[in-house]
């Protein structure tokens, strides 16, 4: 069937289909805390074992003793760490965006489409995942933490503004997964596209500014790799004020991009989209 | 044995089906390999990191052939997830009804996957030793190929188990989580071991360190040829260990329908 008439993206959506939607963002939440608590084990070891996970990695940056990369040092580095557990947990919420590329292939995208829904909430919302705003916490409770213990003088404008484009990143590199996963709609298996994206959790404990120009500027422009954790520690104590400023508007402009070619390129990609369902 | 040789030849051309997919998916893994290495050069040319006793040129030497060799060890998850999948969404069913066994036939599917990225690490590493990155084999390549097949089994294996385990508790993706995290530590790959005094002798009780930072430590010779020893005990007894598990938990599987 053509994908053209049921897809609401297609058009405008209307204010009864956006009311609808958002009625339906509540339920698919405890959908998905029911989902979760269905295999207990899972359910409780999921936040320890995230912070098992972050103890490692603090153990290693204090093991090493970085210090003197410019402004970088190992707290620093611990940070890094904190704001990378905070973003993942944010993006791992929006799970299925990751896999759209699966989705398409696997003909799951065209039960949705035959659906009186929007298809990408079909898609996003449905899969939920509840339980990866844990880690959110932990993340926050770290970043806290490392500042209390290592006595990091910063103001709380300067956290606040961490935290949103730390939010920001998460969002921008959700958006950038969208479009990538879009490509699977003309590819077929975009693997090698969107590896890109989740080899990049290593890299996003590294401070990028440190990186070769060319590699810094990919995980930059390319991905926006550096939102995840790098910009918002250098917002939160290595940059000055007008560093902050310049940053916190990048990191705007940055995600309004991704957003925007993402919506664009889903739309393109669902009205070139031809299938013949089973359902 | 001929049944599970031909799983090997069905997933060779299951990935040539998607030919872009299948020739590009080394950038990813070559991106990042230089993000690395770059960075800890940087590090160590600026003096803001304590090599120790190893010496900066150690340190990046065996931290180039650490990650070259850990190439193939980095989807676990997808190992684990052959096993987790079926039992969570109710098709393991229909693969217990098949005269095989699904342990076996991951392997051979996996095979695909690892020989490839083997070849690639070779491939790398080859060119890294013309461009000065990585020192000459302070042994025949022969024994680093088996420390690397042998660590590649190690990770298969570390993998397949904490797939079996979804036959008692459901999803796993927590346990994987861990595994995958330390791994990155604990195999050598996010920085040398030795580096850090301790972690290197605590890493020879896991298994990870054997996985990739066995066969840097005799490519670069700071290990001998003992260490295959500790990686063949190890391998054979993840493969017991999956092996009674596997059978506990076929005991422990109750299903109906499907």
């Amino acid at each position: 069937m053509s994908a053209l008439a049921s897809d609401p993206l297609g058009g405008r959506l209307p204010m009864a289909m956006w009311k609808k939607t958002l009625r339906l963002l509540p339920i698919y939440a405890w959908l998905s805390l029911l989902r979760i608590s269905e295999f207990k084990f899972n359910f409780y070891t999921y936040v320890f074992l995230y912070f098992a996970n972050a103890m490692l990695f603090v153990l290693c940056w204090q093991g090493i003793k970085l210090d003197g990369l410019g402004k970088w040092d190992s707290t620093h580095c611990i940070l890094l760490t904190a704001f990378s557990i905070l973003n993942f947990g944010l993006q791992e919420s929006l799970w299925s965006t990751a896999h759209l590329d699966r989705f398409i292939m696997d003909g799951e995208l065209l039960r949705v489409l035959t659906k009186p829904i929007n298809s990408y909430f079909g898609l996003v919302m449905r899969y939920f995942a509840f339980m990866s705003l844990l880690p959110v916490i932990l993340g926050i409770s770290m970043i806290v933490y490392t500042m209390i213990h290592y006595r990091l003088d910063v103001e709380l404008w300067r956290l606040a503004i961490s935290l949103w484009v730390c939010v920001l990143g998460a969002v921008s590199f959700r958006a950038a997964l969208v479009v990538m996963g879009s490509f699977a709609f003309r590819l077929g298996m975009v693997g090698f596209l969107t590896s890109y994206f989740h080899g990049s959790r290593e890299t996003t404990r590294l401070p990028m500014t440190h990186l070769p120009s060319f590699i810094s500027g990919f995980y930059t422009f390319a991905i926006p790799a550096v939102l995840v954790s790098t910009w918002p520690v250098i917002i939160l104590d290595l940059g000055s004020t007008w560093q902050v400023l310049l940053l916190s508007l990048s990191s705007l402009a940055v995600c309004a991009f991704w957003v925007l070619l993402a919506k664009w390129t889903w739309t393109r990609g669902v009205r070139r989209y031809e299938g013949i369902g089973r359902w | 044995m001929k049944k599970y040789i031909s799983f090997f030849f069905v997933e060779m051309a299951r990935l040539h089906e998607f030919r872009l997919d299948f020739g590009l998916f080394w950038t990813e893994c070559a991106l990042r390999f230089f993000a690395v290495i770059l960075f800890w050069k940087q590090a160590i040319a600026l003096g803001a990191v304590s090599t120790g006793a190893m010496g900066a040129e150690t340190f990046v030497s065996i931290l180039v052939v650490t990650r070259l060799f850990a190439f193939p060890i980095q989807d676990g998850d997808r190992i684990a997830a052959a096993l987790e999948t079926p039992v969570v969404t109710g098709t393991m069913n229909s693969l217990l009804c098949r005269p095989i066994h699904p342990i076996w036939m991951n392997l051979m599917r996996f095979c695909v996957d690892k020989s490839r990225q083997m070849l690639l690490s070779l491939l790398l590493l080859w060119l890294a030793v013309q461009y000065g990155w990585a020192p000459t084999p302070a042994v025949g390549l022969g024994w680093v190929v088996i420390s690397m097949v042998l660590g590649v089994l190690i990770h298969f294996f570390i993998y397949t188990l904490a797939g079996i385990l979804s036959f008692w508790i459901g999803y796993v993706w927590s346990i994987l989580y861990l595994l995958s995290m330390t791994q990155v530590v604990m195999a050598g790959t996010f920085f040398p071991l030795d580096a850090v005094p301790g972690l290197a002798e605590f890493s020879r009780y896991l298994p990870f360190r054997y996985c990739a930072y066995s066969a840097a430590s005799i490519y670069t010779g700071r290990s001998g040829l003992d260490e295959i020893l500790y990686q063949c005990l190890f391998l054979a007894g993840l493969a017991l260990i999956s092996e009674l598990f596997w059978r506990r938990a076929l005991l422990h599987y109750e299903s109906c329908g499907g």
